[in-house]
């Protein structure tokens, strides 16, 4: 257990610190940019998934950060914990910080009277946000390239914007027209993604 | 304009850390070994004089040219770092052949230069394999190609043959040495043998200190009359290297024959034998801390 | 120097698993947005149609109307849309605020809150809601009027009162009411508006600008990750040092690797805008007019050019400065912030990064709006221009020194 705490810590100090630094930031400015105050359902369902929705990004892509550096991961995967164990403790890290901020963001939206079911827009913005940073988690693991992870991602956000409709059921921005049943299919593609980056990194990469 | 570095009470600061102390240094045409131990200074030191970084104090010249003008300087050095790479897509042809365009050569030369000069380093037969496919010794020879293709008169060689296999490391030093003929070749390193095999003149740094400078013959002087061999039982060997400066030790079965550098013969049966040059460093290095013999 | 370096930093842009996700997603994005035919907006308006779309009007009338609609069809929704700082912010207003806002747009119609619902209502259950198309003309077709009694003066105050509520940047402030309002046509303006558009646009003018429209959106975005992916690659690839003890200067090494990726992604942005508009320069000959042939090479150049040198400056001065992926964020933000700010699809320039003028033709408008985007465009290019100076010192100074001031905070955290 020791170990795998030292592992989590280490990853926050020397690789994660700057992103998570970056997340912090952006919620503190989320302020200047949008109103907290009384809103209706779909209103702060608005907040969290056009702008709530970068944390995803922010905190999912970045952690196959350290072995992006070939000659780290050959290092890291002659040792004794296995690599795929690493990227499950950074996920969890990772999914502590998104609820952190899922938290912190509905909190705000209450105290400054907004009209919301709390539980209702903490599972949907969960499932979403998630699901679009697995996007990123899962291109950046199998390519090994970050900057694909974010782009990817980040069109994929974008493409929401015009072309909902052609994604179906894991189209984002539902929750913005009140519907919810999106969370049976999201948070299942999302699992996938995560579980895919992992298995085809080490089945790509692995030696 | 002669071939010839001078440095001048050269320092360098990083913060409060002084990594290079008032260094006074001449080098002239041939190969310059600078010995170290990791952490003496070397790279410092070499990133002073190929402009990759700014002295903090003191006058450094390549050639009679001041260091500080580092488009002059840049023409006429060639600088291998420590951890040589290329992008992995690029071929050794290719990435041969971008460097050379960075170094301002025209189309014409390259075209002659870039063959010649895989030839040279035995990448003529893998001009096509990309950098990332590459192994260590593959990396440091297209490294080499790059750090001479513009014919300079400096060329500065970080660590080259760390991580090289026996053999490699052989191949690479008979290289420089054949680069060496008309230039000033300075090779940092923190392997004794390297330096053994191909240098004549050579430049010890510790804690940013300039040790020693002057040819290898010198450095042997300091400890000539202070090399013995003993055989000792393998038994005594820790109380023996707790007391002495061991600096080999051959074991067989219970007893091992051992090297000691010591003023005065260290005990009864020591021997006085030839120094090299490994024996020459250890003994500087622990000249400069201590006495000859460790304290108990 | 220069030249080769350009052409081998092409040739590596060529071999960018990044680059083709760029050609790819912005061809894709392009022809769904262009998709449908344009040839209907060329056809020169008979009397008697029912619709002839809208124009820009300065009429005090209109602009009160329609400005009451939308403030009619805001509080409806308790949603107002401010643009403080050029970025979008929602404001939502409490019970007190509410009352105070709907006795003002009573006291501006002369009607009951209730009455003006219902209004509304029966105004939108006129139009398909369910397509954009439909639910586009029932907005733009909206409008609500003043009571005869209230001037043009009297109603501005009570706008300022509206400000004073929301908060600063909404569509009621004075600078927003002055831009004009989009009206219905009449016959006649849509003559003269079809005549402009063959004189002065001569179609193809026209469809370029569309083509630019949406095309910027997209290059807000997508340079970001070409100028990221080359600025790192020396530090992931550990090149630097090497590049940085060679002859060639910043403004060499920079500058090659800074035209090599707006040329690249210059190129398929024009390569697209030209065969788009190919079938517009023989439908323009077929109502008798003489195409501008090279319309799309204009717009691309003077609209898309500088959105894609700025985009990529920025991302090389940011990463060159941090050496990490953070300029990624930073941008697309900015795009966003600059896309959902536009409160007009058509126009209001001003020092927007993603230009709007969704709409095919109003020529007129775009003549008079005209000088506004040159000036916008010369803005970012002289931006653009100044950045990637300012990154050639940053690159020089980290040869120099080893580091940057950012690198010196963060040391060893990359």
């Amino acid at each position: 257990m020791e170990k795998y705490l030292r592992a989590g810590s280490s990853f926050v100090r020397r690789q994660y610190g700057p992103h998570l630094l970056l997340t912090l930031l952006f919620c503190m400015m989320s302020g200047f940019f949008l109103s907290f105050r009384n809103l209706g359902p779909d209103q702060a369902a608005k907040v969290m998934e056009m702008y709530g929705a970068f944390t995803g990004i922010l905190l999912l892509t970045p952690l196959f950060l350290p072995e992006q550096n070939r000659e780290i991961w050959l290092l890291k995967e002659s040792k004794e914990t296995p690599l795929w164990k690493l990227y499950l403790i950074r996920l969890f890290l990772a999914i502590i910080f998104l609820a952190v901020v899922i938290t912190l963001f509905l909190q705000r939206m209450k105290q400054g009277g907004s009209q919301f079911e709390w539980k209702e827009l903490w599972i949907g913005s969960f499932c979403e946000i998630f699901f679009l940073g697995s996007i990123g988690f899962f291109v950046s693991g199998i390519t090994n390239q970050i900057i694909l992870g974010y782009m990817t991602a980040v069109i994929y956000f974008m493409v929401n914007i015009g072309g909902a409709k052609y994604l179906g059921k894991f189209a984002l921005f539902q929750m913005v027209k009140g519907t919810y049943d999106f969370i049976i299919f999201m948070f299942p593609a999302a699992l996938l993604f995560v579980a895919g980056g992992i298995l085809l990194r080490e089945k790509i990469y692995g030696a | 304009m002669s071939t010839k570095i001078e440095i001048k009470d050269l320092s360098k600061n990083f913060g409060k850390k002084q990594a290079l102390k008032h260094i006074d240094l001449e080098i002239e045409q041939g190969m310059f070994g600078l010995l170290g131990p990791n952490g003496a200074g070397k790279t410092t030191l070499m990133k002073v004089i190929t402009t990759l970084t700014k002295k903090s104090s003191g006058e450094v010249t390549l050639c009679g040219i001041p260091v500080e003008q580092c488009g002059q300087i840049r023409k006429i050095i060639g600088y291998l770092p420590q951890d040589f790479s290329m992008y992995g897509n690029m071929g050794a042809y290719e990435a041969l052949d971008y460097l050379a365009v960075l170094s301002g050569m025209k189309k014409k030369e390259r075209a002659a230069k870039v063959p010649e000069m895989l030839e040279k380093v035995n990448l003529g037969d893998q001009h096509k394999t990309k950098v990332k496919a590459m192994s260590g010794g593959m990396k440091r020879r297209l490294g080499i190609a790059q750090a001479i293709i513009h014919d300079p008169k400096i060329i500065v060689v970080d660590e080259p043959t760390a991580g090289l296999d026996p053999e490699e490391r052989v191949r690479f030093r008979n290289l420089l040495c054949e680069i060496a003929k008309d230039r000033i070749v300075i090779l940092s390193t923190h392997i004794v043998g390297d330096i053994e095999a191909t240098c004549e003149n050579i430049g010890v740094l510790n804690h940013g200190e300039m040790l020693f400078q002057g040819k290898v013959s010198q450095l042997l002087e300091q400890v000539a009359g202070k090399v013995y061999t003993m055989e000792v039982s393998t038994m005594e060997l820790p109380t023996i290297q707790e007391r002495f400066l061991v600096t080999g030790i051959l074991t067989n079965g219970t007893t091992a024959v051992i090297k000691i550098i010591a003023e005065e013969p260290p005990m009864k049966g020591a021997k006085l034998t030839g120094p090299d040059v490994e024996d020459a460093y250890m003994y500087l290095m622990h000249h400069q801390d201590t006495p000859f013999e460790r304290k108990g | 120097m220069l030249g080769t370096l350009f052409r081998k930093e092409c040739k590596q842009i060529l071999k960018s698993m990044v680059y083709y996700i760029y050609v790819v997603v912005f061809v894709i994005f392009l022809s769904s947005q262009l998709r449908g035919d344009l040839t209907d907006h060329m056809e020169r308006p008979l009397p008697d149609q029912e619709n002839y779309g809208t124009v820009n009007s300065h009429e005090p009338e209109a602009v009160m109307g329609k400005t009451l609609a939308e403030l009619v069809m805001e509080t409806n929704r308790n949603s107002y849309a401010t643009y403080p700082m050029g970025f979008y912010r929602g404001v939502t207003l409490n019970e007190q605020e509410m009352s105070e806002m709907i006795s003002i747009i009573q006291n501006c119609t002369g009607k009951t809150w209730e009455a003006l619902l219902e209004e509304m209502e029966e105004h939108f259950l006129q139009y398909d809601q369910s397509t954009i198309e439909g639910a586009m003309q029932a907005q733009s077709s909206y409008t609500v009027p003043v009571k005869s009694a209230l001037s043009y003066q009297e109603f501005c105050e009570n706008m300022e009162k509206v400000c004073e509520i929301i908060g600063s940047g909404s569509s009621y402030q004075k600078g927003s009411l002055e831009a004009g309002i989009g009206v219905p046509m009449t016959y006649e303006q849509a003559v003269e508006e079809f005549e402009t558009l063959c004189e002065k646009d001569r179609v193809t003018g026209a469809v370029s600008r569309l083509f630019s429209d949406y095309a910027g959106i997209v290059l807000s975005v997508l340079p970001i990750f070409l100028g990221v992916t080359r600025c790192l690659r020396d530090k992931r690839a550990q090149v630097s040092q090497v590049v940085f003890a060679h002859e060639a200067s910043a403004w060499e090494i920079i500058g090659s690797r800074y035209l090599a990726n707006v040329f690249m992604a210059f190129l398929p942005v024009l390569l697209t805008a030209f065969v788009m508009q190919v079938p517009y320069q023989y439908h323009a000959r077929t109502i008798g007019v003489t195409p501008d042939a090279l319309a799309f090479l204009k717009y691309n150049l003077i609209w898309l050019l500088p959105e894609i040198m700025i985009v990529l400056a920025v991302s090389f001065f940011i990463t060159e400065l941090t050496e990490n992926v953070i300029s990624i964020f930073i941008q697309v933000f900015w795009a966003m912030a600059s896309l959902m700010s536009s409160y007009t699809l058509v126009g209001g320039f001003s020092l927007k990064l993603i230009l709007r003028w969704n709409t095919f033709g109003a020529t007129r408008e775009f003549w008079l709006q005209r000088q506004q985007l040159f000036l916008n465009r010369m803005f970012y290019f002289g931006l653009a221009v100044a950045l990637i100076l300012l990154t050639m010192a940053v690159y020089e100074k980290k040869r120099r020194e080893g580091e940057t001031l950012y690198g010196k905070i963060f040391k060893g955290r990359q």
